[in-house]
């Protein structure tokens, strides 16, 4: 396809999903233009029910809503009588604690394991997601 | 879109070497996550030739390396002894696949100058010159010589002969030498190399049956454009110098567009793009043009070109300068509004950005002219009012380092209708912090109430009153003195002793300062002002006059009267056009107003300030009922959109949409996350969704699976990688516990 004219709707990378529309000849009129929606899903077929936790059971279920995806809960500034207030975009961003089936490149996982070295066992933390990870 | 960028096309020479660049955002997990250089297969598969984690591949081995350069946001990719196989495209990028983040780089290695398969090979710069050598035998000495240009397969077209043709598109820069009457070699010269004449000639002597051919390869090597990384909302800088040559020549700088045209950005005649209109800058020292843009827009990246023509106008000349700006859209540069609204007498607080690491520039601020030679003059600065500005800006212009972490606030109040206009924020540090405000005068009233200007005797006391609306109660009000270096905040009751007094009375929303024993140095701009947090609000300024002592009532009474009428009249106003009002509340606000009467200290002293207080609580019950009301109906329509968006979900039907649909087994879902819907369009085509579904008829239902089942890594890297990894891990594990029992 011609990527550059697609536009881009939803780009989730929580649940990798990204939704693109462009405008097309209609197949059946010629003389009609029609939107067409394209929506990609990659489905993480390994990961775990709990992404933070690798001894959670292989996720066998992906839910897909297509308004979670197209929600955009940055908040951007609106005018209101010539006042810039803040404002979600969506009025489903309140509910907290979405499901991800990916990480987020920009967070740092970890997760606590029993180590034993040298007769001794202890709980060490480790990281899931090294490069996020780096202090800085 | 993906946010790394490098070189969309290079041009080497066989045996030479290349140096490929690439920029991705600065964020912590890029500047650790593992950066590659893959070549793309004929299955869509990238095949990784050299990683940072170490990994070289055979056929790189000795001849490549990969540097990453984390503090600029950068990784160079160094190949040598480059072979025509070279030849292909290349992606570059960050993460443990490539997918997602990459670029997409296109190599192209043309054999160097000389004679190959019989062919005479030449590669020559754009813009430069070539002197084509083409050999005959002596019994074409008499006749016609000619180059054609090879179109298709068979097809040549002439382009030169020595009979005095000459096509059109090499008018003016080639021709041929044919040197004397002797000499069995002529000369085919073309001047100031174009895209265009890359291609495969052919030189004639005689005619076609017994004539002497020779064929030629000419590549133009296109020089790479200087790449330029930048944010979104952030400001470039292209600095443009020619060379000696053209010092007194017009220099221009344009941006090239999709019908490969350039259109003009800006000249040194003074000349300006309408779509750049507050957020350019140019200025021409000593040969060098160099040009400013804020406020960086998707649509500002592309293709920049600098080059000098006496009217200015872009053209195809030399020498030229190109810049290939690519602005990225997944940015934490803070975004702020490009425009600020205030009313004639009212206020403004601009936000400006600068480098959070720059914290101790000089931040000044400048208005923008839209004149023949352009400009910024300087207005105020970290440091004061700047001096030539004190006739146009006394008393109205303060600029504060806070609330500081990147940000600074420019003040401007007493606004007139000629104050609209552009502001720039700068500071002496990094100019892509730089950014540009519009100031845009709009109908209205300022919110906060001072008289305009106070008289008072020397020795004299004197109360200055602040009102200020309701809508503002919660922020923190404030007065200061305003001097040149700023307003430094005058101290409230609780801190104490001091000579001037700040009060802020809560029912009324006065906010009153006192100078007591009035002296010469009082005299001045008082400012009262909001603040909420550190963020300033709305300020209002009033000029204090100190005279000799004289005749006269005393200041205070006058002073106050101006603010309580100005009050009532507009609280009169509101109630009027109110009908429906809750009772209870005109109850309790009536309840309220002698007990302010009689504890006010100062209502004794102004018959007029038990009724402006009455007056401001009726403003109050304006206010709240339609707030109220407001606040009924947003709970109202939050109930019913969530209402409607349940059952949307379960209504949207998978079929009206065309769906990719890959099952990958990646280990886990690493790699793909970041912020949600960061590139996404901010301009939707889409209708609303769910309702009626206007797709059914679109798109037929495909289930693609465009992404491939591995994970492209070659085998050998990923060894290499697990164990590298397993290391690591051990090493780990060994100075845990060797740390254990010393700590316990």
């Amino acid at each position: 396809g011609d990527e550059g004219e697609r536009i881009v709707l939803a780009d989730n990378k929580c649940k990798c999903v990204r939704v693109t529309s462009r405008i097309i000849p209609s197949p059946e009129n010629p003389n009609e233009d029609i939107l067409e929606r394209h929506i990609r899903i990659i489905i993480p077929v390994n990961s775990r029910e709990n992404i933070s936790d690798p001894t959670s059971p292989v996720r066998t279920k992906f839910v897909y809503h297509l308004s979670d995806l197209c929600k955009k809960c940055d908040p951007v500034e609106v005018e209101l009588d010539n006042q810039v207030v803040t404002a979600s975009q969506s009025n489903i961003c309140d509910e907290d604690s979405e499901t991800c089936y990916a990480y987020d490149r920009n967070k740092c996982y970890t997760n606590r394991v029993p180590l034993t070295y040298g007769g001794q066992t202890k709980i060490v933390e480790t990281a899931l997601t090294p490069d996020s990870c780096y202090p800085d | 879109k993906s946010p790394i960028f490098g070189p969309p096309e290079i041009d080497s020479v066989e045996g030479t070497s290349t140096s490929i660049k690439c920029y991705y955002p600065p964020t912590s997990v890029n500047r650790h996550s593992r950066k590659y250089w893959c070549r793309q297969g004929p299955k869509g598969q990238c095949i990784t030739l050299i990683s940072s984690n170490g990994y070289v591949s055979k056929d790189y081995e000795g001849r490549a390396n990969l540097t990453n350069f984390p503090e600029s946001g950068t990784f160079v990719v160094n190949v040598d002894h480059l072979i025509q196989g070279d030849s292909g495209s290349y992606k570059c990028g960050v993460g443990i696949n490539n997918r997602g983040l990459s670029f997409d780089v296109r190599l192209r290695v043309v054999p160097g100058s000389g004679v190959l398969n019989g062919t005479q090979v030449y590669a020559e710069d754009l813009g430069g010159k070539v002197s084509i050598s083409c050999p005959f035998t002596s019994a074409n000495l008499p006749n016609v010589k000619s180059v054609c240009k090879q179109i298709a397969d068979k097809h040549c077209v002439r382009v030169i002969d020595s009979a005095g043709y000459k096509e059109p598109s090499y008018e003016g820069r080639a021709k041929l030498i044919i040197q004397g009457t002797t000499q069995t070699e002529f000369f085919f010269i073309i001047d100031q190399l174009q895209v265009e004449d890359d291609g495969k000639y052919v030189c004639q002597a005689g005619d076609d049956s017994s004539g002497d051919k020779s064929n030629v390869d000419l590549h133009v090597l296109k020089p790479e454009p200087e790449l330029v990384y930048a944010d979104l909302g952030s400001s470039v800088r292209f600095d443009c110098a020619l060379g000696p040559e053209v010092v007194n020549v017009a220099k221009f700088l344009c941006q090239k567009n999709k019908e490969k045209t350039c259109n003009l950005v800006a000249n040194t005649l003074g000349q300006r793009n309408q779509t750049f209109k507050g957020r350019i800058l140019s200025q021409n020292n000593n040969g060098v043009f160099s040009v400013d843009i804020t406020n960086l827009r998707k649509e500002d990246a592309g293709l920049y070109l600098c080059g000098a023509n006496s009217d200015g106008q872009p053209q195809k000349s030399r020498p030229i300068q190109a810049w290939q700006l690519f602005v990225n859209e997944e940015t934490t540069f803070p975004s702020r509004p490009s425009v600020v609204k205030g009313v004639v007498g009212g206020s403004v607080a601009v936000l400006c950005p600068y480098n959070p690491k720059e914290v101790n520039s000089v931040k000044s601020w400048c208005r923008w002219e839209d004149t023949q030679n352009g400009g910024c003059p300087l207005l105020v600065q970290s440091t004061g009012l700047v001096k030539n500005q004190y006739e146009q800006y006394n008393g109205r212009l303060v600029l504060y380092d806070e609330p500081g972490n990147g940000t600074y606030t420019v003040i401007l109040n007493q606004l007139t209708a000629q104050d609209a206009g552009f502001y720039w924020c700068l500071t002496n540090g990094d100019i892509h912090w730089r950014s540009t405000v519009e100031l845009k005068i709009v109908e209205g009233q300022p919110n906060l109430k001072v008289p305009k200007t106070v008289n008072v005797e020397l020795g004299e006391t004197v109360q200055l009153t602040c009102h200020s609306p309701c809508k503002f109660y919660s922020y923190k009000k404030f007065w200061c003195k305003w001097t040149d270096q700023g307003c430094s905040a005058l101290p409230s009751q609780d801190e104490g002793s001091g000579q001037a007094v700040v009060n802020c009375d809560q029912n009324s929303q006065l906010i009153n300062l006192t100078l007591k024993q009035v002296t010469k140095g009082d005299e001045g701009w008082y400012w009262c002002g909001v603040k909420e947090g550190l963020q300033y609000k709305e300020t209002v300024a009033v000029y204090v006059a100190v005279k000799e002592k004289g005749t006269g009532s005393g200041a205070l009474s006058s002073v106050r009267a101006a603010p309580a009428e100005d009050v009532i009249e507009t609280s009169v106003r509101k109630v009027d056009r109110k009908v429906v009002q809750d009772p209870r509340l005109f109850v309790d606000t009536q309840a309220k107003d002698p007990e302010d009467a009689a504890g006010g200290s100062i209502a004794s002293a102004d018959p007029g300030s038990s009724a402006g207080q009455g007056g401001s609580s009726k403003v109050v019950v304006s206010t709240l009922v339609p707030l109220a009301l407001v606040l009924a109906l947003g709970v109202l329509v939050v109930g019913v959109l969530r209402a409607r968006h349940r059952k949307n979900v379960d209504r949207i039907s998978i079929r009206s949409y065309r769906t990719d649909i890959s099952m990958s087994d990646f280990e886990n879902s690493r790699d793909f996350g970041a912020n949600d819907n960061m590139g996404a369009s901010p301009v939707s085509q889409e209708t609303t969704l769910g309702g009626k579904d206007e797709f059914i008829a679109t798109t037929e239902n495909t289930v693609e699976t465009e992404e491939p089942k591995k994970a492209k890594r070659s085998s050998k890297e990923e060894a290499d990688m697990a164990y590298t990894a397993f290391l690591l891990q051990a090493n780990n594990m060994a100075a845990n516990i060797q740390d254990g029992p010393s700590k316990a």
